[in-house]
């Protein structure tokens, strides 16, 4: 099977830049489950939310979806020797090379939630990192196109101007770190949304 | 003459009805006696049975909960290789308990690739999350607690674990006596 074109940027592609279009769009989150909820409390469950701190704080990655579907999230790159340069970020204008057959592989069990950007954007309003005043963090979402998926999005979080990973200490970082484990599993939505919004061919081709 | 002496002495119909009246009321209160003891008797054993039966469904809902981490536990062995398993059990089971102290409606518990140990309670329309990560090392453990009232977050902080577990007491406590107040309006 090939590499569904879909997914690959093209040379005429530029970056999404943040509008408040993206506010009604939906991020799609792959999970290596189908079972990601917990059935105790009817949310996403706490292991299926992330992979690691690191990856949660620095880069939440998800898909706009849209072009991106949910069957999308089946597909995986392998650890091959391409694949520093396939999960690396694409530049506009560049010609990608595409996955061939022993770059990716479709998963048999894979899951997906949901996070709609106009809910996250921005929140909490901001908030206070460590109980320190003026101290303020906030979650932005942030278009991340890679060589292999052009519709990759990252969730980050920033204090003062400054991701977090950055700014904080361990101690500030394990509160944070906790704040966005909840802000996660409350934000997920589990079910598709009816009619997601697509953003138009003209914020991304030129 | 005295104004004692001068106090008319009672009939004897009159004696005779202050007797039966003082009888009477004697009797009257030696049954409200009898009645309230009694009553004190059974509510003690209403009582009783009460806290048996909230304790049994209590340590039920723990056994549940317990069984279901450890299960939880047993799908990623990597996450707690380097910490002694007797600790993260015993980590969890001071957070259940306690959450368990307060009739949440839900309650579940998890691990994370983070070494965590998170607990999840929904207490109506409030929602706890309160997650302690366990580093293999000798650091004091570190917990974090989040708390959501409907869509907002109303409260988050971290810090040393014991610290963030009186915390939590506190925080849960407050509700549950001002919500089980306005809900049981006693009469």
């Amino acid at each position: 099977m090939p590499y569904p074109e879909h997914l690959l940027p093209q040379p005429n592609y530029r970056l999404i830049e943040w509008n408040d279009d993206l506010r009604s769009c939906f991020l799609l989150r792959s999970a290596p489950t189908k079972n990601v909820v917990d059935p105790e409390t009817g949310k996403v469950r706490a292991k299926h939310v992330n992979d690691g701190s690191r990856e949660q704080l620095k880069d939440y990655s998800t898909n706009l979806l849209g072009v991106f579907t949910p069957e999308d999230a089946a597909l995986r790159i392998e650890k091959t020797e391409r694949k520093a340069y396939l999960t690396g970020h694409w530049k506009p204008g560049e010609t990608v090379e595409p996955p061939i057959a022993e770059d990716f592989s479709l998963q048999p069990e894979y899951g997906y939630f949901y996070y709609q950007i106009g809910e996250i954007q921005g929140y909490p309003q901001p908030f206070s990192i460590a109980n320190l005043p003026g101290y303020v963090g906030q979650c932005y979402v942030l278009h991340t196109p890679t060589r292999s998926n052009f519709w990759h999005f990252s969730v980050r979080w920033k204090t003062q101007d400054q991701d977090v990973e950055d700014a904080l200490n361990e101690s500030e970082r394990r509160n944070l770190l906790g704040l966005v484990r909840a802000f996660l599993i409350e934000q997920a939505i589990l079910s598709l949304p009816s009619t997601p919004t697509q953003i138009p061919a003209s914020r991304y081709k030129t | 003459m005295s104004k004692l002496s001068e106090k008319k002495a009672p009939s004897k119909s009159e004696s005779s009805i202050a007797e039966v009246g003082l009888m009477a009321d004697f009797g009257r209160k030696k049954r409200l006696w009898d009645t309230d003891s009694l009553e004190k008797v059974a509510q003690k054993e209403v009582v009783d049975q009460l806290v048996e039966q909230v304790n049994r469904e209590r340590e039920e809902r723990y056994r549940s909960l317990s069984s279901t981490f450890q299960e939880r536990l047993r799908e990623d062995p990597e996450i707690f290789e380097k910490t002694e398993s007797a600790e993260v059990s015993v980590v969890f089971e001071h957070m259940a308990r306690l959450m368990l102290l307060f009739f949440p409606d839900r309650i579940s518990a998890d691990v994370t690739f983070d070494k965590s140990v998170i607990l999840q309670g929904h207490y109506g329309p409030f929602r706890f999350y309160w997650e302690t990560f366990l580093p293999p090392n000798d650091e004091p453990l570190h917990s974090t607690l989040n708390v959501y009232n409907g869509s907002s977050l109303t409260y988050t902080g971290g810090d040393r674990a014991e610290l963030v577990m009186k915390q939590f007491s506190q925080i849960i406590t407050n509700l549950f006596e001002k919500h089980a107040r306005l809900d049981l309006k006693i009469a």
